[in-house]
């Protein structure tokens, strides 16, 4: 009798529809929300940089980017740190040029797009930021005379250079000015294409009922906690997923290094670098960009803040954090999950980071969510030398 | 409202003008910004005060705020703080402007010498923006405010600290971002 009614519960439980993953539905709030987010077609242009949409500036700055004699070794080029075929950075939890770099090399995919750039904020342009690792001791070591002399002494690079700039080459801070801006004509065309949210969220926008059901249902659930309980989108906010600002995440720094400063150190750089918007290099020295430095101004709080990084194509960029100390997604979220290893931010901190308190499937669903921020890369031939 | 955005939206757009003032010599408060001078404050908010002319012996005609704006009162009820933002709508990571006039309660006149400074929290995150504003007064009586970000959703208390001579009264305004 008894053998009889446990069958019968058995077969009655597995009659029963178990809770069903075509069931799942997003909540209003959290629709809303995806829906909005739609990306702008191209990036907005940069009014200091008047060579950014030239087509030939792209390709001398592609030429630069690959170009390894432009170091003081002859070894490393931009490329090294930021690879194409790594997403645009390295596996390397720091950055190595010549010598040991303190962080992570952030990715150019879709860098244009920024506000700020480096995890510190210290350049307002992008041609100005890649200005930054040419001179950096520990980059590329490169200097404006050491520029003048590899252009000289690469005919493919001579040629071009002429050809927007006349027969002089230019000198000293100005040659700098014109390499950055070159660099950034090109850097403006890795940009990456619609991803699998941007469909869902494009289907959502249109009432296409049909085109949401191809979105994987793990990152569904993911990302009902990515815009509800884990509420990530707090930083990681709008179409870009970033907030374009700074947060100190209380992350410990690495064995044996001191404290990174951070936006601390960044915004000392930026308000004394000669390349910035408002300087006599920028081609709108009374733009938006330049107009806005005058809001800005160093606070206690900006100690060990970092900027958010945006995650489309987070998949692509291991490892994570301005030191790579996380090696994983996974690892990523955990953190989040736990806050463990944290360190006590001080009464002046901001606190909108809470343990979030995550389960194991809830992890894999905010991974797997932010997989499908993936968009194809840039075409073939901007993924190597010209 | 326009898709996107939980917030205030202000109801009248702005004719700017750059036009300025200068503070009489001796009379900046500290941080504020002046038109001419470029030295932002290292703290949170920005002020401006005393209108144009040679001293304060020189009383300003009565001047009334426009109508039809939105208005706040000062959490004591002295002042009323009229106000409107540029773009008319205020939208997350998009720089805006703030024009702002201010009143006593119960009154349309302009409040000739008090001074404002203004600053802006998440008080949920206990962090403000990332921007130090700028405030100048303007020669029709209002004060222009330039610098203004909100960088995060969420809800944002934006305060207009109105002073005159000792003293200093908060009007608050809270707007939820997305």
């Amino acid at each position: 009798m008894l053998l009889v009614a446990t069958i019968l519960v058995a077969r009655a439980v597995a009659a029963a529809p178990a809770p069903s993953e075509e069931s799942f539905q997003l909540d209003e709030r959290v629709r809303a929300a995806i829906a909005r987010l739609e990306r702008e077609r191209a990036p907005a242009p940069d009014p200091t940089n008047r060579h950014e949409l030239d087509p030939r500036a792209a390709r001398l700055g592609q030429r630069l980017y690959f170009d390894a004699g432009l170091s003081a070794n002859g070894a490393v080029s931009c490329a090294s740190c930021h690879d194409p075929a790594q997403g645009f950075t390295t596996r390397d939890a720091l950055a190595t040029g010549i010598g040991a770099t303190a962080r992570n090399a952030p990715t150019l995919l879709d860098v244009s797009r920024r506000r700020w750039f480096g995890w510190g904020g210290r350049n307002d342009t992008l041609w100005s930021q890649a200005i930054v690792p040419l001179l950096a001791p520990h980059e590329m070591g490169s200097s404006a005379a050491d520029l003048a002399r590899a252009i000289e002494a690469n005919p493919a690079l001579r040629g071009e250079w002429r050809e927007l700039h006349g027969d002089t080459l230019a000198a000293g801070d100005e040659l700098l000015a014109q390499a950055g801006k070159h660099l950034a004509a090109y850097q403006r065309l890795l940009a990456t294409g619609p991803s699998a949210f941007d469909r869902l969220a494009a289907a959502l926008r249109s009432g296409d009922a049909q085109g949401a059901k191809h979105y994987p249902l793990q990152a569904l659930r993911g990302a009902a906690l990515f815009f509800g309980k884990a509420n990530c989108r707090s930083c990681h906010a709008g179409p870009e997923f970033t907030d374009e600002e700074f947060h100190d995440l209380g992350l410990p720094p690495v064995r044996g290094a001191k404290r990174d400063e951070g936006r601390r150190e960044g915004l000392r750089q930026l308000l004394s670098d000669r390349f910035r918007a408002d300087s006599a290099h920028s081609d709108a020295r009374e733009g938006e960009r330049a107009r806005e430095l005058a809001h800005l101004a160093p606070v206690d709080e900006d100690w060990g803040r970092f900027k958010t990084p945006s995650l489309r194509n987070v998949t692509r960029t291991a490892p994570y954090m301005h030191t790579g100390q996380f090696a994983t997604l996974r690892d990523v979220v955990r953190f989040y999950s736990t806050l463990e290893g944290a360190a006590a931010r001080g009464h002046h901190g901001e606190t909108v980071l809470q343990p979030l308190n995550l389960t194991e499937p809830e992890i894999d669903e905010l991974v797997a969510f932010l997989g499908t921020l993936e968009g194809d890369l840039p075409p073939e031939h901007l993924l190597r030398a010209p | 409202m326009k898709a996107g955005v939980l917030c205030l939206v202000y109801l009248t757009a702005l004719p700017w003008t750059s036009a300025g003032c200068r503070v009489p010599e001796g009379r900046s408060a500290p941080g504020t910004t002046v038109e001419g001078e470029s030295t932002p404050r290292a703290d949170s908010a920005a002020r401006a005060g005393a209108p144009d002319g040679p001293s304060r012996a020189a009383p300003v005609p009565a001047r009334l705020a426009p109508e039809g704006l939105q208005s706040v009162a000062t959490n004591l009820g002295t002042f009323r703080v009229h106000h409107r933002s540029d773009p008319a709508t205020i939208e997350r990571g998009k720089p805006f402007r703030l024009q702002a006039w201010i009143t006593r309660e119960g009154s349309r006149e302009i409040v000739p010498w008090a001074e404002l400074s203004v600053d802006a929290d998440m008080p949920e995150h206990l962090h403000g923006m990332n921007r130090v504003p700028k405030v100048t007064r303007q020669q029709d009586g209002s004060f222009l405010v330039e610098g203004m970000l909100f960088h995060m959703p969420g809800r944002w208390d934006l305060y207009f600290d109105v002073h005159e001579a000792a003293i200093v009264e908060r009007a608050q305004v809270a707007l939820d971002l997305w």
